[in-house]
């Protein structure tokens, strides 16, 4: 027995080896790994059907190939929560559902116009998903959505991912993400712009095509036997149409939205986006004769001021842009318009680009004030350049709340270049 | 007396088909030759002792007034170098059993023993394990005085020092302690030679019986001593201020203390740009983290870390591993089984028929085995690259196959955090070594920053102005401005 | 092999201990209170703690060829000294209770969703009782050999939250009231002190002319990479810093995701669960060291490893079923463990400091030498101290009877 005990302390590595080996590597051998038992989400479709939830999921379902092919599977259920919803979802494919590998969340205009951040609150925690995920609002139902994308896009279904952050540089400048949903029930401005992915019938991308799509979809409910659900539609030609129209979130909800013409009409005091093109219309000078002229922005510069005008809180916004002229449409065009000399900004062209860019914002600045949405965060401009003053302000409304609506934004407009 | 001497030695020798005695009539004297006919050299033999006896004895027999006498033969006839009067009959019995050739005069007790041992021996040559592009070539052989030869002609000093040793009841192997006085600490030394004092042991055949006993834990998969076939490196240790251990019959000279960066290291690197050297060492430390960690960590993210992978990662392995009938452990185990059969069964076969083999080992594992559906492209390829990625580094290639396995085992039944901790508890092994006062993970740590030069950077020789610091050495410096 | 530490060694693990506790939940724990201004109360705390340091620093440096238990026993006997290792033991033992539970807690949303407790614990604890048992040599060296990849992780993190973390802005300042942040500070206690464990290695630590300057260069590192890290996910998340726990993964999350790397929350989890096992055995080492000065057995089979079984038997059965659930564990930190760290932070440092300046006398050592003396010389040498005794008597009392 001394001699057993003395073995096994001259060698206590060797032991403790064998125990994990006896421990952990008989269940190894019959474990089964995680992509087969796990159901990876990589689109989230939320809706609300009366009183009930409707999720819709875009999982990877891995098929036996030798070359890269993504393959996806839609499953879609309803249930009284956001929760059981989910759980019934995964119990349809007989898997577990884990959410590591989402990156978009489709949400319907109805769910959008409820408390989206209670929902996607209960993501987070539960889930612990990324805030770092794309979050969008479609405009029909986020099933149908995912449904007719799932079966054109079939191989990469994650284009919505792509098209996403392309608006959050060129067109929004702000991150369509769960994070600023968050912030819009958090921050201080209670305001965050997402991004509106539309299904159109007239224009976009065209999602009656197929690769190699693997489109099968399971749905159900509590009851009844599920279907795919658009039966006669489905003859009907379907573009996915990024029309750059954004949905406005304050305090978690939608409360209105922007085509892509407002959202271009914000850009003015958007330093965050790369904003693609100006186009300016009906213009006239001793070169140009009632021409419309597309200019590229290869460089903007936006400098904030905030003070107090007296009593009412005022933002200056010095906009300074690097412009190129990329196009000239005139009836009668000659060399000579096109010659170098004629391309440069003059005053007048300069003054017209101002003037029109100014007419384009303000009524969309007034939208935005009448949705009581500050969307470029003027709460955090005032409350960091004259908190005093405008803690005076708030206090002096009826309803502090609604500040932005007698925050009044000035325009200085600078345009060089050629 | 001499001939009773000679019959108490023959009986202690015992019978023996191969040993001679030889007896020369000289001068009414008898003079006795005993020897292995098998182990001496038969033309010095006939011309350094037989003729000259014949000779002298003649030259005697003219001149009645010289005495033969063993003195006499020893001063004035023999020419060989090592010529030794025996007075004991253990060490006559010794001497004969190592090859010498005794020699007796009638009426006298004593003999001489002459040392004109020849055997076969293997010419230096370039060890397989060893080979460089640029630089020396030769290895040792199996014969100590061979080694001890290539050494000390890298060394016209009198510091160049060396202790010989007997160990093995039966065998009597010799074995050669050397060092360069000045430079090496003396309590390594005394500490060695204290250890190899003590074994007791049948016998020893191979240096790796003496590693066994220069070990502190005898029972660690790690290697705690080092090794060498090729006399620069082993020249380039001892200048460095370590002790190399030569054993008869073994080509392969251990040297101590060990520490874990001399793997690391090759012997093309001191005869390179070291610019290339650096990069190079830099892709052995990665072949050895690729060899161990990867197929272990492969099977941590397919069992338990998915959300860490990439996703196209994922389809990808997705993809090529849903058909596959096994777990992914199993899987991983039996590619491991295959590779490590044909290791071996490349080892043991005759060459011509190694082409076939690797031929078939290839179709039958990259091709067929994955056509088949038994085992899938990424587990092929994470276990080749894992067995290439050994190689990096041929002398831990058995240390390293083991921890692969403990990894394997820690990455699938604990994941990340196995693989993690596991790591932690074997770097904290390592750095409990005692290793003759060095530390085995130095210069990284304990952090040594005049060894760094010869870690994973390698400066040029211009620059190594000092010895390694880790080795405790007198005589710090090396290169004088 | 000589059971000491170098001083470069050392400055790596008081660098080291300075990060594990603050990269996970500290800084939502300190949104909660204070919001944003969280940041100013991890400075206080981060100040007073460094305070802490500076009281133990010269304690540590002045007696640095005494042991900590020589230390107290000479200046306050053996028992009162038992008592301060009881309250090292306790104050320890809570860390160590603390380090496994958020440690779990942590592989639980970062990487092991189904995570089994008692999967964790056996592993950490493992490696833990190994890296005590591979002597404390072997530890010194291991934090040594992994620090420049932790702070190479680690700055990694950073680097990446600064470049793609949405930037929302410092300004303004002080949005809360200095009761909250004072609050925060005060109720986040529990994730500082731990320069505590500085005590019982004295008289481990080799102690070089350049500890100080290396003292200095690490700490410089772990404090501007601790503060970047702070002031990044404070500025990325002014106002939903409350959802980001733990801090240190999600501030990694915005990397784009379209790149072939996506996910790189792997640097975060090697980070912290190395600190993890590091910072565990630091606290091994304090308590089975305190454990051992407390009963210091005499028996010839005494071994450490005895010690370390019982106090594994102590905390393991702790772990499972009294200080299981996370909830439970920040409620009693901000309760009732924040007055006992406050007390062992401050209190035992400045009780040492204060008694450091005690005078001991020296016992006299035997001299090693032997001399046998004969009988003759034994007279003589007898005679010759009753001569010195009555010397020194007529000194003192040299001027008639009264003392000099």
């Amino acid at each position: 027995m001394k001699k057993f005990f003395k073995f096994i302390f001259d060698r206590p590595i060797l032991i403790l080896f064998i125990i994990i080996l006896l421990i952990f590597v008989p269940p190894m051998f019959i474990m089964q790994p995680q992509s087969q038992i796990k159901l990876i989400a990589r689109t989230l479709g939320i809706d609300k059907v009366g009183d009930e939830f409707e999720v819709t999921i875009i999982y990877y379902q891995p098929s036996i190939s030798q070359a890269y092919t993504e393959s996806y599977n839609l499953v879609s259920a309803k249930g009284s929560s956001l929760s059981l919803a989910l759980d019934l979802a995964a119990d349809y494919t007989g898997k577990q559902l884990v959410l590591a590998h989402m990156n978009n969340i489709a949400v319907s205009n109805d769910v959008a116009q409820e408390n989206l951040v209670e929902y996607l609150n209960h993501l987070v925690r539960a889930y612990t998903i990324n805030n770092s995920i794309n979050v969008f609002v479609t405009n029909v139902n986020a099933k149908d959505f995912l449904e007719d994308t799932l079966k054109s896009h079939g191989k990469t279904a994650n284009q919505e991912s792509g098209i996403v952050e392309h608006n959050d540089r060129y067109i929004v400048g702000t991150s369509s993400n769960v994070e600023n949903v968050m912030l819009s029930s958090y921050g201080p401005n209670k305001t965050a712009l997402i991004d509106m992915l539309n299904v159109s019938e007239n224009e976009g991308e065209d999602l009656s095509g197929g690769s190699q799509s693997n489109a099968a979809s399971n749905s159900g409910d509590g009851g009844s036997g599920g279907g795919s659900g658009s039966g006669g539609e489905e003859n009907k030609p379907k573009y996915l149409a990024n029309d750059g129209s954004v949905a406005i979130i304050r305090d978690g909800k939608k409360v209105g939205d922007l085509t892509r013409q407002e959202v271009e009409a914000l850009n003015v005091i958007n330093g965050a986006n790369e904003w693609p093109k100006i186009e300016l219309k009906n213009y006239s000078d001793e070169n140009f004769n009632n021409a419309t002229i597309v200019f590229n922005v290869p460089n903007k510069y936006v400098k904030y001021e905030a003070y107090f005008d007296g009593d009412t809180p005022t933002v200056l916004v010095k906009t300074n842009m690097l412009l190129t002229v990329y196009e000239v449409l005139q009836n009668s065009q000659t060399q000579t318009i096109f010659s170098p000399k004629n391309l440069y900004l003059n005053e007048t062209m300069q003054k017209a680009i101002a003037d029109k860019l100014k007419s384009d914002f303000y009524p969309v600045y007034q939208k935005l004030q009448d949705l009581n949405a500050d969307a470029f965060d003027f709460y955090s401009l005032f409350h960091k350049k004259c908190q005093k003053e405008f803690d005076n302000y708030l206090q002096s409304l009826e309803n502090p709340d609604e500040y932005i609506k007698g925050v009044k934004v000035i325009l200085q407009v600078e345009s060089k270049g050629k | 007396m001499k001939s009773s001497n000679i019959q108490k030695l023959m009986q202690l020798i015992g019978a023996n088909p191969d040993i001679i005695q030889k007896n020369i009539k000289c001068c009414d004297k008898n003079i006795t030759l005993i020897f292995f006919k098998s182990m001496i050299d038969e033309n010095l033999f006939v011309s350094g002792i037989l003729k000259p006896l014949t000779e002298y004895s003649t030259k005697l027999e003219s001149q009645k007034s010289v005495v033969l006498s063993l003195d006499n033969i020893q001063r004035e006839l023999l020419v060989t170098a090592d010529i030794e009067k025996l007075k004991d009959l253990k060490d006559m019995k010794n001497a004969v059993l190592r090859n010498k050739v005794l020699l007796f005069v009638d009426g006298d007790k004593n003999a001489l023993a002459i040392d004109i041992e020849s055997y076969p021996v293997r010419l230096p040559s370039e060890p397989p394990t060893s080979a460089v592009i640029k630089g020396p070539r030769e290895g040792f052989v199996e014969d100590i005085k061979t080694n001890i030869t290539l050494l000390k002609r890298r060394f016209a000093s009198e510091n160049f020092t060396y202790e010989e040793m007997k160990v093995g009841k039966y065998s009597q192997t010799r074995v050669a302690v050397v060092y360069i006085k000045g430079i090496t600490n003396k309590s390594i030394v005394r500490s060695i030679k204290n250890r190899i004092s003590k074994i007791d042991i049948d016998g020893i055949i191979d240096s790796y019986y003496i590693l066994k006993f220069l070990e502190e834990k005898k029972h660690s998969i790690f290697r705690q001593v080092g090794s060498s076939e090729k006399p620069d490196i082993v020249s380039a240790k001892l200048l460095e201020g370590r002790v190399a251990v030569i054993v008869d019959n073994s080509p392969i000279v251990l040297t101590l203390p060990y520490m874990y960066v001399e793997d690391l290291q090759s012997s093309n690197d001191y005869y390179s740009s070291y610019q290339y050297s650096t990069f190079i060492r830099l892709i052995r430390m990665l072949g050895i983290f690729i060899a161990i960690i990867v197929p272990g960590f492969y099977l941590s993210l397919r069992f338990y870390h998915y959300n860490l992978m990439p996703f196209k990662f994922l389809v990808t392995i997705g993809n090529s591993t849903q058909n596959v009938p096994m777990t992914p452990f199993l899987e991983i185990i039996f590619i491991l089984a295959l590779f490590q059969l044909l290791y071996e069964v490349s080892l043991r076969l005759p060459r011509y028929l190694g082409l076939a083999t690797s031929i078939v080992g290839a179709l039958i594992l990259g091709d067929t085995g994955v056509k088949a559906g038994l085992i899938s492209p990424p587990g092929v390829l994470i276990i080749a690259l894992s067995m290439i990625c050994i190689y990096t580094v041929p002398d831990q290639s058995d240390q390293l196959n083991l921890v692969r396995g403990v990894f394997i085992v820690l990455g699938g039944g604990m994941g990340i955090f196995g693989i993690i901790a596991g790591f932690i508890f074997i770097i904290g092994y390592l750095n409990s070594f005692y290793n003759y006062g060095s530390p085995y993970l130095a210069p990284f740590s304990p952090f040594v920053k005049n060894d760094l030069q010869d870690a994973i950077y390698k400066a040029t020789i211009v620059d190594m102005k000092k010895r390694p610091e880790s080795l405790h050495n007198k005589n710090k410096v090396r290169l004088k401005k | 092999m000589k059971q000491e530490i170098t001083s470069r060694q050392f400055a790596i693990m008081i660098a080291m201990s300075i990060l594990t506790f603050k990269l996970t939940y500290l800084p939502s724990f300190l949104f909660d209170f204070a919001g944003k201004d969280g940041f100013w109360a991890f400075l206080i705390s981060l100040f007073v703690d460094l305070l802490t340091f500076f009281i133990i620093m010269p304690i540590f440096l002045k007696h640095k060829e005494e042991s900590f238990s020589q230390f107290l026993e000479k200046r306050i006997g053996k028992f009162a000294s038992k008592i301060v290792y009881l309250l090292i033991f306790l104050f320890f033992l809570m860390k160590l209770i603390y380090v496994s539970n958020i440690g779990y807690f942590f592989a639980r949303e970062a990487i092991f969703q189904e995570a089994q407790y008692i999967l964790f614990l056996s592993i950490l604890f493992i490696t833990i009782n190994a890296l005590f048992l591979f002597k404390i040599n072997s530890y010194a060296r291991t934090s040594e050999f992994f620090y420049l990849f932790l702070i190479a992780f680690f700055f990694a993190c950073i680097f990446l939250g600064i470049l793609t973390a949405p930037n929302r802005g410092f300004f303004p300042l002080f949005e809360h009231s200095a009761s909250d942040i004072f609050t925060a500070s005060w109720k986040s206690i529990f994730c500082f002190g731990d320069y505590l464990f500085i005590l019982p290695f004295m008289g481990k630590v080799q102690i070089e002319k350049k500890f100080k300057r290396q003292l200095v260069f690490y700490m410089s590192i772990s404090f501007i990479l601790l503060i970047t890290f702070m002031l990044t996910f404070f500025i990325a998340f002014r106002y939903t810093g409350f959802l980001h726990l733990p801090a240190i993964t999600d501030i990694v999350e915005f990397v784009p995701l379209s790149s072939i790397i996506e996910n790189l929350d792997l640097l975060p989890i090697t980070l912290m669960l190395s600190l993890y096992v590091f910072h565990g055995g630091l606290f091994m080492f304090c308590m089975v060291n305190s454990v051992k000065d407390i009963f210091k057995f005499k028996h010839k089979r005494y071994d450490t490893r005895w010690l370390l079984l019982a106090v594994n038997l102590l905390v393991i059965p702790l772990l499972l079923f009294v200080f299981n659930s996370y909830d439970s564990l920040i409620y009693i930190a901000q309760t009732y463990f924040v007055w006992i760290t406050a007390f062992c932070m401050f209190l035992i440092p400045i009780f040492c400091f204060a008694i450091s300046f005690k005078r001991v006398k020296e016992a006299q050592s035997k001299p090693t030498w032997a001399v046998k003396v004969s009988d003759e010389n034994l007279k003589w040498i007898s005679q010759a101290a009753k001569f010195k005794e009555q010397i020194a008597l007529t000194k003192k009392y040299s001027f008639g009877g009264q003392k000099a």
